[in-house]
């Protein structure tokens, strides 16, 4: 179940979104549970957290991008995708994030495709809880904080968002084994990073969202940059 | 043992003979496919390679022979049969390399003689460390270890040109095809190169110690200023390709202002006669859903413009735009131009051209007209610039030759491309840095 925000101040048009997921939905067997707001400032707080918003850009009072910015100072992730009648305002989406945008009036290709786009990015988000025990107790902790696990001397060293580090003894392919993909990606024989927290690659240098560099081994280095530019891209 | 002796010994030579044949081969071989490994190969790259490689061997034996048959004639016509060989085995470089790899005539050539040129500096290297050698021991040098010592030179000459030279030539790209100075730098280095080598080689039993060094010495410094000029020319075949692609474009980005022009102008009147009929429709106390709805069709035209901070971006996203919205395809952009400041006009237009030109494709072979949408976005994550074009897609496409160049260049600009089909949807995104 995902729950969907439609902020749309023409009824009408919100209605469109609504029988567009509720096909969706019945297409790809997926159930939503939708909230409408007519507008920014009347969004039913008590139904969220949201995990994908509708917003329309041109509404009165006060415009999607505004509402989108302000969204933005307390979510950083929750997918958003405008839906607008003027095409030439959403280019600048990316300054809020957007994802994507659909112009009215749209038709039901139109809503699939960035709605496909939308489902991966939800999945990915998702996320799941990692549990580690290093020697000074168990670590639980979200994936999406994990930024890289390398290791130092027989140790595997887990390093996350905030800074922390802590080692445990074991081996790298366990690990790999434990973590299981999605995000994260065996880059050399010592080392995992959280493609969400790759930052910059040059050549086969890694910058991690923490300022950390990391390395690809060689032979990994085709296969290691497609992963990195289908997950940045949004193609994963 | 006398009768295994006189058996083992021809097939011995005549194996020594073929891998010494091979590695000359590879001498030439190895310094021009680094120059050209950044050309997008054509289809069916092993087939054509292995062709091509079989030929030049054969050509290259060929040669061996001549040169061989020539050595017992007379000292000119021997000048005269190397110097026209090795002119030949060079020569057939070009097409050999235009067989494999969709690159211009004059980027095979500068591949062919830069190439040659690096392996002719590096045997001379070595035969002038073996000159100095016997002039210091007095004695003659075996002819394996001159073999030898003249195959270190090539790897160490082709070594030391990697970074200032081949990576050089790699990132500067494809030549356009007014490149025509570069016929005379085919001639130059046949003449040079291979006429002077020839002739040192000639005179090797003959001349001075101190003679022999020099004519080495500037042998060497010639095929330093041959692989400088080769340098500079692709960088000025590639200024002025640019200084074109920016000519065409301040040509389109006029065309796109006039249009603007028009369309704003057109659409003023437009709304202009739209308030008097609002208010007529008002006077009339009913609002009629037609007039409204050719209200909405009326003022589309806004959508597409796009202003995205990157005027080559604008340039070709507007185009694009327009496009579709003739052809009844929605496009939608979000584009961060920033991201991609650095990169130049003509690569951008290139890559985003190519892009593009692929979705819209797909999006025409859709027989659903609902089907025909695209959608594009172009962010900056760190110091990354990532774009993604995103599109319903018909069949498995094969790979598209389009996206091949588009792969060259991101390759070349040191990013890289992945394309992705699910189902019925396929994306290409294409991974770069945020600055050069």
């Amino acid at each position: 179940m995902y729950r969907i925000l439609i902020v749309e101040d023409e009824e009408q048009a919100a209605d469109a979104l609504r029988t567009a997921l509720a096909r969706y939905g019945d297409e790809r067997g997926e159930r939503f549970d939708v909230t409408w707001a007519a507008s920014p400032l009347a969004v039913d707080e008590q139904a969220g957290p949201f995990d994908l918003i509708f917003m329309d850009i041109d509404m009165p009072g006060m415009n999607g991008m505004e509402a989108a910015e302000e969204l933005r100072e307390h979510n950083h992730t929750t997918p958003l995708i405008f839906v607008t009648n003027l095409a030439a305002y959403a280019v600048h989406g990316y300054a809020v994030d957007a994802l994507d945008f659909i112009v009215k009036p749209f038709t039901y290709g139109d809503f699939y495709l960035r709605m496909e786009r939308a489902m991966r990015a939800m999945k990915r988000d998702e996320g799941r809880t990692i549990t580690v025990r290093p020697r000074e107790g168990v670590r639980i902790f979200r994936d999406r904080d994990l930024v890289f696990v390398d290791v130092h001397e027989h140790t595997m060293r887990y390093h996350l968002a905030d800074g922390e580090t802590f080692g445990v003894r074991g081996s790298l392919r366990a690990v790999e084994a434990e973590l299981g993909g999605g995000p994260f990606l065996k880059i050399s024989s010592g080392c995992i990073v959280n493609m969400a927290h790759v930052r910059g690659v040059r050549d086969a240098e890694v910058t991690l969202s923490t300022g950390d560099v990391v390395w690809i081994s060689r032979a990994n280095k085709r296969r290691c940059l497609e992963a990195i530019t289908a997950y940045v891209g949004g193609a994963v | 043992m006398g009768a295994l002796q006189s058996l083992e010994h021809p097939v011995l030579s005549i194996g020594i003979a073929i891998a010494v044949v091979l590695v000359e081969f590879l001498q030439f071989a190895v310094p021009m496919c680094l120059l050209v490994r950044k050309q997008p190969p054509r289809e069916d790259l092993t087939r054509r390679a292995a062709a091509a490689i079989m030929c030049m061997l054969l050509i290259d034996l060929a040669v061996n022979v001549m040169v061989y048959l020539g050595s017992s004639e007379l000292q000119t016509l021997r000048y005269v049969i190397n110097f026209m060989s090795y002119s030949l085995l060079m020569v057939s470089f070009v097409p050999a390399i235009l067989h494999c790899l969709d690159t211009s005539v004059w980027n095979a050539a500068l591949a062919t003689t830069a190439g040659y040129t690096m392996q002719n500096l590096g045997t001379g290297l070595g035969e002038l460390t073996r000159v100095v050698v016997e002039h210091a021991v007095g004695a003659p040098m075996s002819d394996a270890a001159r073999f030898v010592v003249s195959s270190l030179g090539v790897v160490l000459v082709v070594g030391l040109c990697y970074r200032p030279f081949i990576c050089r030539v790699d990132r500067i790209g494809r030549m356009g095809e007014e490149s025509r100075s570069m016929l005379g730098m085919i001639g130059l280095v046949i003449l040079v190169v291979i006429g002077y080598d020839v002739v040192i080689r000639g005179l090797d039993s003959s001349a001075s110690f101190g003679f022999l060094v020099t004519l080495r010495l500037v042998h060497a410094a010639v095929s330093v200023f041959i692989l400088y000029a080769e340098y500079e020319m692709l960088v000025n075949a590639r200024l002025k390709s640019e200084i074109a692609m920016a000519a065409q474009l301040s040509a389109e980005r006029e065309r796109q202002y006039e249009l603007s022009r028009e369309t704003i102008a057109a659409v003023n009147r437009r709304v202009h006669d739209i308030r008097h009929q609002v208010l007529r429709e008002l006077d009339a106390a009913e609002v009629d859903r037609e007039t409204l709805a050719e209200v909405a069709r009326d003022i589309d035209v806004y959508g597409a413009q796009v202003r995205t901070g990157h005027d080559a971006l604008d340039t070709i996203l507007t185009e694009k735009s327009l496009l579709c919205q003739r052809e009844g395809i929605t496009l939608s952009c979000i584009a961060d131009g920033s991201a991609l400041m650095w990169m130049s006009a003509v690569d951008l237009y290139a890559l985003f051209g190519d892009v593009l030109d692929v979705a819209l494709d797909e999006a025409r072979a859709q027989a659903d007209a609902e089907l025909r949408t695209v959608s594009l976005t172009l962010r900056r994550v760190g110091a990354m610039a990532a774009l993604h074009v995103e599109c319903f897609s018909a069949e498995k496409t094969e790979g598209d030759v389009r996206l091949d160049q588009a792969r060259a260049l991101v390759e070349r600009l040191g990013g890289s491309v992945v394309v992705a089909s699910r189902g019925i949807t396929r994306s290409v995104d294409v991974l770069l840095p945020a600055s050069s």
